[in-house]
């Protein structure tokens, strides 16, 4: 393909524009195809494929600017820039309104001790989940067992599951000081009624066919349980165990804000309420960063992959966006 | 829980809580002094006493006052940037970064930025509130809008609905449970980091609420005053999960057949 870049001569023979656009349309074509102007009717084979490269490579710039990654990198760094704007700004001292740099520094430098103090939370839940997890076994036994304590469960789940465990906070300060114990009774029951009342509901409704097949096949006691019961009740666990999650979770922060300076317990909330006693500002912040990542991690990490490692793979739920734990 | 009896239920249910009574009882005669667990005729005594005299409506009016406040303006938010979210993709992009960072995030742990940027008092409370509700608010009007089936869009096409009369027969109706479901997280989240947040805030303010009603009594050692605050607490809980989220649900998505 070389068009001459002379000026047309009419010398010879004036094509008619017949002939003129049926020897000019597959270049033309060849243009439109690799999403070039009529420029390059101009152009030579290399220019071309130049062209067509940084075509190419622009239309991806734009498409990955354009795209979700880029619209939510910048609105974050927006935020970031109105933030350090309203810092500049001096509106308020710098002791309530640090700049976000001095913020993510913090971060950066503190960010081992600050997942260490995660951790040292993260014991207190684990602790108050493993527990809740073996007692609502043991209770939804009992429960459907025996009637009385499936009724005196039943009001002691609807009197606790809607409280909110803090409100407890104080009896137990009384009772046994402000130590750990009174923590991890407080995380306890924020993580123990929702196993409960979902692991209750979920083995109450299994499906009496798929028990009576299972002793068809000759389970028996145990395997039963194990190759039956359990998974088919699987959802419902799953659920629980989100909402225990995020409960225990939220509890064990706001206890551990509420006993704030008199303990020594050092997890996440603890450094949380003891950077604001000190006024360390870009420390609280930057505290409260590490809860919001662990809480997306936890988020998108663990608990999905729950679910769609299991329960969804077996297809017993379809894929619903879940609407939130409480 | 439909195979046991209501009669049988209630009976067992009643045994149950009156051999509670007796142990406190028997405890409080045998080991306990009057401060750290004064008998149970004592706590319902002074448990008349504050209901009388009005003192903890008042307390729990002060605390419900900042959710309804918090609620409804989260509820504005929520409208607006769902409205939108929905009309722009880069919007969408936005709100969903933003939930994805903040819905799990324990809103009591903004107290004490709450407290340093806004300060201890009733705007505090309400700064907290609208955190907690604003993001599963936002997260599922934003899911259930999406999520509205295209044929009942255009059957309501069909049918002769435009613009604001397809939104408020077609679209709304189609998205109300989960519309419900934001409602009610946001609810139970905001009533359990009001009630913290009451107690963080604690000594050095003058807030009202009914977490503060608990966390001064603590501070008197008054046990009485405090299971009284616990049980209006539960006994509001009890209400508003049973009663009015129940019933909302049962006269609207579950009559139409929406969700069991």
């Amino acid at each position: 393909m070389k068009p001459s870049k002379s000026e047309p001569s009419f010398d010879g023979e004036c094509p008619s524009s017949k002939t003129l656009y049926k020897n000019l349309n597959p270049i033309l074509g060849n243009c439109k195809a690799n999403n070039l102007n009529y420029e390059c009717l101009f152009m030579s084979d290399h220019e071309q494929a130049v062209a067509v490269a940084g075509k190419l490579e622009s239309a991806r710039l734009k498409q990955w600017l354009t795209g979700k990654t880029a619209t939510q990198l910048g609105g974050l760094l927006l935020i970031a820039i109105i933030w350090e704007i309203l810092f500049r700004a001096r509106i308020t001292s710098e002791l309530l309104f640090p700049s976000i740099i001095d913020v993510i520094s913090q971060f950066w430098f503190s960010a081992g001790e600050l997942f260490m103090r995660v951790g040292v939370t993260f014991s207190y839940i684990g602790y108050a989940m493993a527990i809740s997890l073996l007692l609502s076994f043991f209770l939804t036994f009992l429960s459907m067992r025996f009637e009385a304590v499936a009724s005196v469960m039943e009001m002691i789940l609807a009197m606790m599951h809607p409280l909110p465990s803090v409100a407890l906070l104080p009896l137990l300060i009384i009772w046994f000081g402000l130590g750990e114990l009174s923590l991890l009774i407080v995380v306890l029951n924020s993580a123990l009624w929702p196993i409960f009342l979902n692991a209750y509901t979920g083995f109450r409704t299994v499906h009496q066919t798929y028990i009576e097949v299972g002793r068809n096949i000759g389970l028996r006691g145990l395997k039963l349980f194990w190759h039956v019961v359990l998974p088919s009740a699987l959802p419902y666990l799953i659920t629980g165990f989100e909402i225990s999650w995020a409960r225990s979770w939220r509890a064990a922060i706001a206890v551990e804000l509420v006993f704030g300076a008199a303990t020594t317990s050092g997890g996440i909330g603890w450094t949380i309420y003891m950077s604001y006693f000190d006024m360390e500002t870009p420390l609280m912040i930057a505290s409260i960063f590490t809860i919001a990542v662990v809480g997306v991690l936890a988020e998108k990490l663990a608990m999905e992959n729950l679910e769609k490692k299991t329960v969804l793979r077996w297809g017993m739920i379809q894929r619903t966006e879940t609407m939130g734990a409480q | 829980m439909g195979s046991i009896s209501f009669l049988r239920r209630t009976i067992y249910q009643a045994v149950f809580v009156v051999i509670v009574l007796c142990i406190w009882a028997y405890f409080v005669r045998e080991q306990a002094t009057e401060m750290t667990m004064p008998p149970p005729w004592d706590v319902g005594k002074v448990f008349l006493n504050f209901l009388i005299s009005g003192e903890l409506i008042f307390k729990l009016y002060h605390t419900v006052l900042a959710i309804i406040v918090g609620l409804l303006a989260s509820i504005v938010i929520a409208t607006i940037m769902t409205t939108s979210a929905l009309l722009f993709t880069r919007a969408a992009y936005i709100v969903e970064v933003l939930t994805t960072i903040m819905h799990p995030m324990p809103s009591v742990a903004m107290i004490p930025l709450v407290i340093v940027w806004i300060g201890i008092g009733f705007p505090g409370v309400v700064a907290l509130t609208i955190n907690s509700c604003l993001w599963p608010i936002l997260l599922n009007s934003y899911t259930g809008f999406r999520a509205v089936h295209v044929t009942y869009m255009e059957v309501g096409r069909n049918v002769g609905l435009r613009k604001f009369k397809l939104i408020l027969s077609v679209m709304i109706p189609s998205a109300l449970p989960y519309l419900l479901a934001g409602l009610k997280v946001a609810w139970a989240r905001s009533w359990r980091t009001v009630v913290a947040a009451e107690m963080v805030f604690g000594t050095t303010s003058a807030s009202e609420g009914i977490g503060w009603f608990i966390f001064e009594a603590l501070q008197y050692v008054n046990f009485s005053q405090i299971l009284s605050g616990v049980f209006v607490i539960i006994i509001f809980g009890i209400l508003m999960e049973r009663g009015v989220f129940e019933t909302i649900e049962k006269r609207t998505v579950i009559r139409w057949g929406m969700s069991k």
